[in-house]
């Protein structure tokens, strides 16, 4: 250990950078507690929340994400590496500082291993107390959060900042200036990266996404690596699932250290043979300026390269590419090189001999990314081998790519976790892996091509786990028609998987719900509707369960739908987080959930009643200061399930197509208002009242009313007079 | 002791030192003169590991100097520029080199700071030249190392402090018997403070003597004849290489023995003759110029009188 490390060079830079982390620590911790007093956490409030938006109320709290936590160590993380890790290292940019360094009784490894590890001391101190900062401030404000988030986002800082701190400290080893460390640092962080990022472009995200980066491997995933994948997340070149994601992920954490240590193991080499003399110099030597200046535009040469290689392939004659905006990008890169050579202080005579060092720095990497390309193509693109498969597990969330909005229910959450082992269906899916690859690769013969037909896919993102232990991760196409038919039959018959679909979440799990602006602010009624609704679904059937995911609609006949026969007066929105992810759901408040339906209708009453009231005896009372009125009642009788809803009674001032006189309809509202909830229990049959009205006095101010009114037989059969057929659907009063 | 055997360094295309060898005794002050761009700095910073020679050795008591600390820990280094960080005192400066330096004297540090009386809060940014080397100078007598190698750091003290630092150093060269290696311009400077001189030119060593030994080539004359005719014959006289006249006394360099010379001067029947010490300056000056670097020296007699 003495051979690399000595504890008098640590304590020094210790001492040196004291400062400098003091007042880092201080903003850090400060940041985090007013932002976490101010329940900040990225664009959207953070706890509870009760609020009516667009006609909803929405109950529930917003939790913290595992960047929401601590945000300002975001910014730690990039920034504070490269400063520490400067000032630990400046003095290998002054000669005078450096002839002092190298004269002192250690050797350039102990030099190197001590300033490092200060650094490292520095940087993640700074993280674990801000995140125990957040932890005691979380507590106090009795916020909701995972706790795990707090160890993992700890671990996902602390691997790239050490990351950062590692290339900053391997660019200064081999450079004697701030304009070349910075060059380096950013060469050796991100050249690689976007390499394997274009590489990863190449073959991903066509048709229908069949291969999206993150299913790839860990090299190709940008995820791997925490701070580019954040940068390339946030800059949405690559769409990720967002930040937290990246940061909390263990095998990002474990592949950004694994990279820390490559560099940090380079910059030890490299320090080795550091000599003192170069302090001041960009780089020993012109070899080295040119190299580096080549590297900086070698993403734009290569994918230029890439992009005229592509498009000979698809032509296969010069004839038709268009030359010109290659010759364009190709003299913008030259300049650049240029510019950054002579930044370099390189001798201008030396710049011939340097264009040809560009060459072939550009020829090498134009030839590992198109080389990369290849490889990643043939090995992606392949369609899958049933026969390889043991089972696959089915994800029916279609949107893969989508930040923030879940796009779950909550039992597609738990179905993607079933293991199918149905060889048919797995057959289905390989065999349209087949087509799918063809198309990607234009393999496919024309007439399979136009049988198929790619008019309004389905994809299904499926795990094909093999026999040999391997997983693969496709989104599957499925065109319409027979082809999505066979696979949601195939799929549903699996008693698993389809049970797993119709699963519903416990109260206790959410983290927020609504239940339409009928139950207006009415806190308690909505939790009450909310809980008695899904115990009252846990207990029925899965015959009885109106849960379809949604996007099965297009082919599947059981569709999902309010206006259905089962009686639907509201739905419910529920959404919240598992390990798995983030769900939501919408569940129907129908026949087939009597007790909540019941309770439904009679809150709703109970809560609208003073209002329907004043609107009841605004009508009946007035005295010509109605500027405009409009009543539509639709007549339910739920007795019969298939009766339809399309009776309605029509009434408006001006008249329009009035289905009752005046006096008929002072008389219905006078029976209205002499209902009671109570009446719910004894009836089948209910009316949906919708009533806009609108006075002189008040000309802009309009009044309305969404209700449910309970409906005795005589009261039912005797409106029924006044209803005519309607061409129209109700608004329902849930919006 | 230090040996330096065939050591050639370069800097990118320049050779900065070609092929010197020379080896440094232990408790002596040890001097390196040379002309700018002799290769003074380079050399010294060879000696003390922080560049390392493109081949041949630099051994300090046997061992390699350069990347090895068993060796590094027994020499301290204080350059020409001294290494003056942003907002840094001499205080901090200390415990730094306390830190690095396991002997490092903290009372001898205390007593010289008073001799010195310099400020120790204030930071080195602040202080002149002069106080910086001072400075320096302390922190490397405090470091208590075999070895102390100063590049020009006696440069741009005044008299008074010049002195005590002489002192100092031969204080502690005679009661430890550590090794100094200075380097300077000023050869009177090192006239009389070194044991052991070596004058570099271009990368390469020029000579290597014992003070003492300095000068024993050449031998200074002042003399006074009863008429010109003496010029004709001093003409004639290889071992005459400069005359310089004032009024009628003739001020004579020669290069060669003493008592030869002076007996062949006696022939020609002087009214005055007179040999004086020469100076290092004019040592220096004449051996430079005999290797072909211009050296500013006053009219030479015999060559205006088309020797």
């Amino acid at each position: 250990m003495k051979k690399f490390f000595t504890k008098d060079i640590y304590k020094q830079v210790m001492k040196k950078l004291s400062l400098t982390a003091l007042f880092t620590l201080v903003i850090s911790v400060m940041a985090t507690i007013i932002m976490i007093g101010e329940q900040f956490s990225g664009f959207y409030g953070i706890g509870s929340f009760y609020y009516r938006y667009n006609g909803f109320t929405f109950i529930g709290q917003r939790g913290y994400t595992a960047a929401g936590i601590a945000p300002v160590l975001i910014f730690v993380m990039y920034i504070a590496p490269l400063l520490f890790s400067y000032l630990a290292f400046k003095y290998q940019n002054k000669r005078s500082l450096s002839d002092k360094q190298h004269s002192l009784p250690y050797t350039m490894t102990q030099q190197f291993v001590s300033r490092f590890l200060a650094v490292i001391t520095i940087l993640w101190a700074i993280i674990i107390i801000t995140l125990i900062t957040a932890w005691i401030a979380l507590a106090a404000k009795s916020a909701i959060y995972q706790p795990s988030y707090l160890l993992l986002s700890a671990l996902g800082y602390m691997a790239g900042s050490a990351l950062i701190a590692a290339v900053m400290s391997a660019a200064m080893s081999f450079t004697g200036n701030l304009f070349a460390n910075i060059t380096v640092a950013g060469v050796l962080l991100f050249l690689p990266r976007t390499i394997l990022f274009i590489i990863g472009q190449s073959f991903t995200g066509m048709i229908g996404n069949y291969v999206l980066l993150n299913n790839t491997n860990i090299f190709l995933n940008p995820a791997s690596n925490i701070p580019v994948g954040i940068l390339l997340d946030i800059s949405m070149l690559w769409e990720y699932r967002g930040v937290s994601e990246i940061l909390t992920s263990g095998s990002s954490i474990i592949y950004t250290l694994i990279l820390a240590a490559f560099y940090f193991g380079l910059g030890l080499l490299l320090s080795k043979k550091r000599k003192s003399e170069l302090a001041g110099s960009s780089f020993k030597g012109n070899t080295l300026k040119y190299i580096f200046a080549s590297l900086i535009v070698t993403p734009i040469v290569a994918f230029m390269a890439y992009s005229l290689i592509s498009e000979f392939g698809r032509s296969h004659s010069l004839a038709y590419i268009e030359f010109k905006p290659y010759i364009i990008i190709l003299a913008f890169a030259i300049i650049i090189f240029t510019i950054v050579a002579f930044l370099f202080k390189i001798k201008p005579k030396s710049l011939l001999k340097g264009l040809l060092v560009f060459v072939c720095v550009s020829a090498i990497s134009s030839g590992i990314l198109v080389s990369g390309a290849a490889i990643a193509k043939a090995a992606y693109l392949r369609p899958v081998d049933a026969d390889k498969v043991e089972y696959v597990m089915i994800d029916l969330s279609p949107e893969k790519t989508y930040r923030n909005t879940p796009v779950y229910t909550y039992g597609m959450l738990q179905a993607k976790g079933v293991k199918v082992y149905d060889t048919e269906l797995i057959e289905l899916l390989a065999e349209n892996t087949r087509i799918q690859s063809g198309i990607i690769n234009g393999t496919l013969p024309t007439a399979e091509y136009e049988e198929y037909g790619l008019f309004n896919p389905n994809l299904v993102w499926c795990e094909f786990h093999l026999k040999s232990g391997r997983k693969i991760v496709r989104n599957v196409m499925l065109n319409e028609g027979e082809n999505s038919l066979n696979f949601t039959n195939l799929l549903l018959a699996n008693d698993e998987y389809s049970e797993a679909l119709l699963k519903t979440p416990d109260k206790d799990e959410l983290q927020g719900y609504h239940a339409g602006y009928i139950l207006n602010e009415e806190k308690q009624a909505i939790d009450i509707v909310v809980s008695t609704l899904l115990d009252e679904i846990k207990l029925a059937d899965s015959e009885k369960r109106n849960v379809m995911p949604y996007y099965l609609d297009m082919y599947v006949s059981n569709i999902y739908n309010p206006y259905d026969s089962y009686g639907s007066v509201g739905s419910i929105y529920v959404y919240g987080q598992t390990k798995d992810g983030a769900y939501s759901n919408t569940f129907q408040i129908n026949n087939l959930v009597p007790v909540s339906k019941q309770l439904f209708l009679k809150s709703s009453f109970i809560i609208n009643k003073d209002a329907a009231q004043n609107v009841y005896k605004m009508i009946l009372e007035r005295n010509d200061s109605i500027n405009y009125m409009n009543i539509q009642v639709w007549l339910w009788d739920n007795s019969t399930p298939d009766a339809p809803f399309s009776s309605l009674i029509y009434y408006s001032e001006p008249e329009e197509r009035n289905t009752m006189d005046p006096e008929d309809m002072a008389a219905m509202l006078e029976a209205f208002s002499k209902t009671t909830a109570d009446e719910f229990d004894t009836t089948d049959k209910y009316a949906i009242v919708n009533i806009q009205i609108n006075t002189i006095d008040e000309y802009y101010d309009t009044d309305y009313l969404d209700a449910y009114i309970p409906l005795t037989d005589e009261l039912y059969e005797a409106l029924m007079l006044f209803a005519e057929e309607s061409m129209m659907q109700p608004t329902l009063p849930n919006g | 002791m230090i040996e330096i055997k065939n050591a050639v360094k370069s800097f990118a295309e320049y050779k900065a030192i070609d092929n010197i060898s020379c080896s440094i005794e232990c408790g002596s002050i040890f001097g390196i003169v040379g002309s700018n761009g002799a290769g003074k700095s380079t050399l010294l910073r060879m000696l003390c590991g922080v560049y390392s020679a493109d081949s041949g050795e630099v051994m300090l008591d046997g061992k390699a100097v350069y990347d090895n600390p068993s060796a590094k820990e027994d020499i301290v280094f204080i350059a020409d520029t001294p290494p003056v960080e942003l907002g840094i005192t001499l205080k901090n400066l200390a415990k730094e080199y306390a830190a690095y330096y396991e002997n490092f004297d903290k009372d001898e540090y205390k007593t010289l700071i008073k001799i010195f009386s310099l400020d120790e809060s204030m930071p080195l940014s602040s202080y002149s030249k002069g106080m910086l080397r001072q400075a320096m100078i302390i922190i490397a007598l405090c470091c208590n190392t075999k070895y102390i190698v100063l590049d020009e750091t006696m440069d741009g003290l005044d008299a008074v402090v010049r002195g005590l630092v002489k002192k100092k150093i031969y204080a502690r060269v005679m009661d430890s018997n550590t090794t100094v290696i200075i380097s300077s311009h000023s050869l009177r400077e090192l006239e009389d403070f070194c044991d052991s001189l070596i004058l570099i030119h271009k990368g390469s060593v020029v000579f290597e003597r014992k003070l003492d030994e300095l000068g024993s080539d050449y031998v200074k004359i002042q003399a006074a004849f009863k008429d010109d005719s003496a010029v004709e014959i001093l003409k004639k006289m290889p071992e005459i290489i400069k005359c310089k006249k004032t009024g009628t006394v003739y001020s004579l360099t020669a290069k060669g023995a003493e008592e030869a010379i002076v007996a062949k001067l006696k022939g020609l029947n002087p009214l005055l003759l007179d040999v004086v010490p020469l100076s290092l300056e004019e040592i220096f000056a004449f051996e430079l110029q005999e290797l072909g670097y211009a050296v500013d020296i006053e009219e030479d007699e015999l060559n205006s009188e088309e020797k």
